[in-house]
This record gives C-alpha cells, structure tokens and sequence, in this order.
C-alpha cells in the first residue's frame, strides 16, 4: 500500500515538473534530463517517508501563501508569529538553524536601490528571530550543555535526534555543513535575485521553513533526506519559474546536476 | 477708544475695568464690564446672557473674540498666570510635580538604600547576582511588554473610519502652539497651519510667545497681522519657564469646542482636525483625548534621525495603540493631542512643574476616570539630527517620566483603585520601565565589562553567575528592543528603515547616558526645561 501512494506521489510530482518545464520553454531533451537528476534526490525523501513528504507539500503552499499575505497586508503581527513559529522549530531541531545559513545570500540581492532596501528589510524581519533564537540556543549549547530539543522529542526521535544533532550541532564542523546545506540552494537564490520580486523570496523562505517544520514534527525518517528532497524540488521549481525569466536550458541542466552531486556528497561524507 | 451703539465714546480698556470681577465667567462669555454698566461682549447671546444677570440696562460694545480676550488678558494678567502656575498645585496638590519626592517616598528610597548597602557589605557575591537579576527583569519586561503591545496595537481600531461631519456642523477648533526661540520656524508653522482642511471662520489658532522672546514675537505679530485665524498671547516672565505653564496661560482664552497642541516645527496631515472631530462625535464623552501620530519629515537625515524615526514610529504607530486597545493609562506624547477643551479646563490643565506635562497628563485623565484613545493622522515633526539637542531632548523626556512615575506613586493604593490592576502594571511598565530599562541597561554592560577586563572573579566578589544573568538578559532585552525597532516602520512600508534597527542597542546605550543625565538633572535642577532647537534639519520634504 505505501509503495503504491509512493509511486503515485512521484509519478504526480515528476508530472508537474514536467509541465512546468515544458511551460517554462524548455525543450523535452532538457526537461528530461533536469527531471533525471531530480529524481534519486526526491526519491531520497519519498521513499523513506511518504507522510512528511505530502505534508511538506501541504505545508509549502499554506505558508507560502499566508507569508505572502502577511507581507502584503503590512501585518506586523504576522511577521512576528511567523519568525516565532520559525525559532519555535529550532526548540525542536538544530536543522532550524540552516535556514539563516541558507537565506543570507538572498539578503545580497543586486537589486535597485530602493527595491533592494524593502527587500533587506522584509527579509531581516523575517530571519530575525529565527537567527538570534539560533545564537542563543548555541551560546546555551556551548555554555551550559543546554539542548532544549531533548525536551521536546517525539517518541521516534531518540534514534535520529543524537546523529542528526551531532552532524549539525552548532561546533565550527556543524556549521561549515550547515554552510554546506545552504549552498545547495544556488539555484533558489538566483531565482529569487532575477525574479525581483518579495513573493519570491517568501516563497522560497517559507518553503525552506515549512521543510524544516516537517522534519521537525513528523521525524520519524530520515530529515535530511527530506530536508535533500525539499531543496531539490524548489530547485527545479524555481529555474522553471514562469513568472520570471527561467533560466537557460544549459545553465538549468548544469545547476541541477551540480545540485544532485552535492546532495549526494553531503550524504555520503561521514560526520 | 471704544463706541457704544449710540456713538459715545469711552476710555482704553485698560483703565476703566470694573474691581470686582469674576474671571472665569468673563472668560466664559467672552465679556468684560466697564464702568457704568457698559460691557464689552463678542455676539448677542453673551450679551443677552450680560442683560438677564446685570439687568436689562446694560449696555453693551460688540467686538471680536479675539478682542475681548485680548482686553480680558491685559486686564487680569496677574490672576492667569497665578493660574497658570498653581492651578493644579492648589486645587489637586497630590498630582503637582511642584514636590519631587514626599518625605514618605524618600524615608522608603533611604531605607532601600541602606539595605542595598549593607547587603553588599555582608554578601557581595549574591548582591551582585541578585542585582543583575533585578535589572534583567526590569530591563526585559519593558522589552517584553512593549513586545505585547505591538501585537495589541497593530489591529485598526474600530472608530478609524468614522462617519465625517458635514462642514456646516464641525464645531470650532481651537490650537495651542506654545514657542520659545522659533522665529526661524514660524513661517513654516503658519503654512502648515493654514493648510488645515477646516472653515477659517472656526479656527482659533493661539501662538503663545513668551514675553520676553522679542524675535519670535515680532513674526508671530507679522503671522497675525496678516491673518486673522491667529491671535498672539503672550506670557509675562516667571517660573517654571515650561510649554506647560505657556500652554495654562493661553488655555482660558480657547474658545473651540475642542483644543489641539502643536509645536513649532509640526506639519499635521491637513484632515487631522476633520478626523478628529468625527472620531470624538463617534466616541462617548468619557473619552476626553485622542492623540494623533506624530514621525519625520527628515527621517532619512543621518543615522539619529533614523533611529529616532523607528523609535517614534514604534512608539505611535503600535505601543500607543495598544494601550489604546488594552485601555491601560497612556501617557500622551508632545503634541498633536486634541483635547475636549471642557475636560481639559476640568482637570486643571497641564502640570507646569512636570517637563513631560503631556505624558503626566495622559495618566491623569485616566485617574479620573476619562479616556485617551489614538487618532489615525500623522503630524510630522523634525527629528533632531546631532547629539546634543537629541540628548537635551530625550534627557527631558527621562525626567518628566521619572516626574510622572513619582507623582503618581506617591500613594501606590490611590492609583491602581483609579487605574485598575491592568493600567497599575501598564503603567509600572510603560513609564516606569522607560527609565529603568535606561539606567539598568549601562550597568548591566558593566557587569560585562568588568569581567572581560578583570577576569569574573576578584578579591572582593565573583561575578561569574552576574556576568551570565546579564549576557542571556541583554541578549534578550536588545535581541528585543532591536526587533522592535525594526517593526515599528513596516506599517508605513518604510521597509528600507528597518536594517538600522539592528543597531538599536547602540542607540539605547545613548538612551541610557540620556537617563543618567536626566536623572543628575532631576536631583539638580527638576524643573528645567531643556530646550530642544528645531530648524536645524537639511532636508525638509515630507517623508
């Protein structure tokens, strides 16, 4: 039965790719190449967990949306309950963390002037409590031994929590693979910075925080996996993105497998 | 000289008043008697209301309000600026700034001290820590409580879109601007003040100049001169030289149905008095105040006036709605406060010994059980834009919330039965977390400082568990104050302010060398008002 709902979500997933990229002008060659790569990367993450996975698609446009909304309605209480919801994760995983690591590129936008400085500010809006949360949780981590995700565990996590925290614990090797997760996302960053646009950049982030999320609540398999997953998908999404300019078929090509390889690397390097 | 009806002719005003008179009913016609049964009155029903009391005789001279006013004030000088100065020390001692500290409150500060000490002597160690918690906790919970009034505040409150009031029925408006060394700002003034979207005819615009203030006189007089929507007062010298005392001065002499004060330098949207007429119409009498936003016109000068800029935006653009919206006492801020000119008079107007009369104010009204509510329009004002004025301005800022927190505390039981226990804490937060949050926040640093430079552990005391407490409770408390700062612009889109509100512990540092003046100023000279120099920015377009 789960192998079954696992077809059926991939088979669902490699057809909107599919026409999207053809949407986006891409020739069948390429789109067939780009979703290739795609594949062991999304497989990663479905295979191993079909529920994370349907949330995180769940979660991907609720928050996207409601991001996109808040920005809009100038709602600075929403601002202010999504970054708390966003360092809340971090109380259950040390993966929220990632998400700085991940953003700070896009805060280098070149973008025009003004635009560019509205974007800085939204944007530090959202990351900034997440990132402080981060600072303290290490300083407490580094200080007194502190690790507030032990309180809050699951009643699956012990198997994961001691590896997962261990390769991503706030130490200098930790936060070089940290470093590592975030440049993955070459591809969203360079979504985000010729698209322009604020949505983007809420987008991406909360799709990043809405895997984050996932992996928190639902951890029973593998985060990291669904962690590979949800960064290979935006990836892919993001260069197809219609509504901006999508990238040339080579570079689309290029990117994705440089993705995959990374994906695969970060894997496989031991801790 | 002046002509009655038939054509006689009678002697200046000045010298032919009648001995016996009482001022608040003349203020209240206007009118004024002369000798022989001859008054001086504005329009027919005040001289119907001369008759019916003085008896069907009296004969009666009709000239412009502003006239008799002006005649009434020559006349009774000595008596308004007794007024203006002990009004409320006479008629409500208990809420005067004229004492600083009670002997109760200073018997209960010199016992607090001498234990403090001897705990410091005996145990040093957990002074220290002891010490660093209790600044943590005041230091935070402003932070905090400033954090829950953000989420108060930002929900439109329900009476933004009240029903405006047709123009034939918009009641007269009268606007206080009290100035003191602002020629150079008055041109400025007057256009903004005749841009007002309201019937000329019900406009009482007051400039209240001091007396001895030659330049700003003279073009408050050319102002005047060429429009008849301003009438000059001016305010014979004497102490305290505060806007309060200028502002009590002037106040009897309002003749709108609700009373405003600007300062020199603001530029108010043009419907402000349109919106407030519509929002008191649509409120209960109880509700006495509304108070306007106030932001920049040069906020994007230097680093100051941007960082005044998010202060100010924070402040009025969500903690004060908040407040609003939690109906916790709200200390009013500067200007913009438009006032049910009867309440006002009720309460003995502003306290001319209190350097932040406005926020003593706010409080007040709610101690009596009148309301404060918040106005949708902006008035835009000059950020400061060099240290000095910014630290004489905030200084003040300090002591007058000091001022207000002493008074108000004098009798703790008095006001939370008046406040409630909601506006009790509000207010221990609000006002007293101001300047607390100010003075902690240095000596917190300290306790980093000293550990970095001395190690944690001295001869005298360790200060390993303080040095902690501290880093955790500024981390917190800035990590706060800092994303407070950088909220308070987004619902005015100024998205492009909100990076330098990364820089707000900076900013409260200078905060806190404002508090420690203010407080060597409220020992030395309680009273004094610093003056804040307006006309000094470089760029002048509306933000």
């Amino acid at each position: 039965m789960i192998s079954a709902i696992v077809a059926l979500c991939t088979f669902l997933l490699l057809v909107l790719f599919v026409a999207r990229h053809l949407r986006a002008d891409y020739s069948a060659g390429t789109t067939a190449v780009i979703v290739a790569l795609l594949i062991p990367q999304v497989m990663t993450a479905l295979s191993a967990a079909v529920v994370p996975a349907l949330a995180l698609a769940l979660l991907l446009a609720v928050v996207a949306q409601s991001a996109k909304i808040l920005a809009e309605a100038r709602s600075a209480r929403g601002i202010v309950v999504l970054g708390i919801s966003l360092a809340g994760t971090q109380l259950a995983t040390p993966l929220g963390a990632v998400v700085a690591a991940i953003l700070a590129p896009v805060l280098a936008l070149h973008l025009p002037a003004e635009r560019r400085a509205r974007n800085l500010g939204r944007l530090l809006l959202l990351l900034f409590i997440p990132v402080v949360t981060a600072f303290v949780l290490a300083y407490l981590a580094h200080e007194v031994q502190f690790d507030p995700a032990s309180y809050f565990s699951g009643p699956f996590d012990f198997a994961i929590r001691p590896a997962l925290f261990a390769r991503l614990a706030p130490r200098p090797k930790g936060l070089s693979e940290a470093l590592l997760i975030g440049l993955l996302a070459i591809p969203i960053w360079l979504a985000v910075l010729r698209s322009h646009r604020w949505t983007a950049s809420a987008q991406v982030a909360s799709a990043l925080i809405a895997a984050i999320v996932v992996c928190a609540l639902l951890a029973r398999a593998d985060p990291l996996g669904t962690y590979l997953a949800s960064i290979a998908v935006l990836n892919a999404l993001s260069f197809a993105d219609p509504s901006g300019d999508p990238l040339p078929p080579a570079h689309a090509v290029a990117l994705s497998g440089l993705s995959a390889v990374a994906s695969w690397l970060f894997i496989v390097i031991p801790v | 000289m002046y002509r009655d009806r038939a054509g006689a002719e009678y002697s200046p005003l000045e010298t032919v008043y009648s001995a016996n008179t009482d001022l608040a009913d003349f203020l209240a016609g206007p009118y004024l008697p002369l000798t022989d049964g001859l008054f001086l009155a504005a329009d027919t029903p005040t001289a119907d209301r001369i008759r019916a009391r003085y008896g069907a005789r009296a004969r009666v001279i009709f000239r412009p309000a502003r006239l008799v006013f002006a005649a009434i004030e020559r006349r009774f000088r000595e008596a308004l600026l007794h007024r203006a100065k002990s009004d409320l020390a006479e008629n409500e001692p208990q809420f005067s700034a004229a004492t600083v500290v009670t002997k109760g409150q200073a018997s209960v500060l010199l016992i607090a001290l001498l234990v403090l000490f001897i705990l410091l002597a005996a145990f040093p160690h957990l002074f220290c820590i002891a010490l660093a918690w209790v600044l943590i906790v005041a230091f935070d919970a402003n932070a905090a409580f400033r954090a829950f009034l953000l989420l108060a505040g930002d929900r439109p409150s329900e009476t933004e879109d009240a029903v405006p009031v047709a123009t034939e029925r918009l009641p007269a408006y009268s606007i206080l601007v009290p100035l003191y060394r602002e020629a150079n700002v008055m041109p400025a003034l007057a256009r903004a003040l005749r841009a007002l979207d309201y019937p000329r005819h019900l406009l009482d615009i007051k400039l209240i100049v001091e007396m001895d203030d030659g330049d700003t006189a003279a073009v408050a007089d050319v102002i005047a001169s060429c429009d008849d929507i301003f009438s000059v007062i001016r305010v014979p010298p004497g102490t305290p030289r505060t806007k309060p005392r200028a502002c009590n001065y002037a106040m009897p002499f309002c003749w709108g149905e609700f009373t405003v004060v600007f300062d020199a330098e603001d530029r108010p949207e043009p419907d402000q008095l349109r919106k407030a007429v519509a929002k008191f119409r649509a409120l209960p009498d109880s509700v006495a105040c509304l108070q306007a936003r106030l932001n920049f016109y040069n906020a994007r000068e230097n680093w100051l006036t941007r960082m005044f800029t998010l202060d100010y935006a924070l402040w009025f653009d969500y903690l004060l709605p908040g407040l609003d919206r939690l109906n916790i006492p709200m200390p009013l801020g500067g200007t913009s406060n438009h006032f049910r000119t009867k309440a006002l008079r009720t309460i003995h107007g502003w306290d001319p010994y209190n350097v932040t009369e406005d926020a003593d104010l706010g409080i007040r009204l709610a101690r009596v059980g009148l309301r404060v509510r918040t106005l949708d329009s902006t008035t835009f004002e000059e950020a400061t834009n060099n240290f000095g004025n910014w630290l004489r301005q905030r200084s003040r800022w300090l002591k007058g919330y000091m001022q207000t927190w002493l008074v108000h505390m004098r009798s703790p039981r008095d006001l939370l039965r008046n406040a409630g226990i909601g506006g009790f804490i509000g207010f221990q937060l609000f006002v007293g977390g101001t300047f607390l949050s100010a003075l902690a926040n240095p000596v917190l640093w300290g306790f980093l400082a000293v550990s970095k430079l001395f190690g944690t552990s001295t001869g005298f005391v360790s200060l390993d568990a303080a040095t902690h407490v501290s880093i955790v409770g500024l981390a917190v408390g800035n990590g706060l104050f800092a994303y407070l700062a950088m909220l308070g612009p987004f619902r005015r889109g100024w998205l492009d302010l909100t990076p330098y509100g990364l820089t707000a512990p900076v900013y409260w540092l200078l905060i806190s060398c404002a508090g420690v003046r203010a407080l060597w100023q409220l020992i030395r000279r309680p009273y004094h008002w610093d003056k804040t120099t307006h006309g000094i920015c470089k760029t002048g377009g509306v933000a």
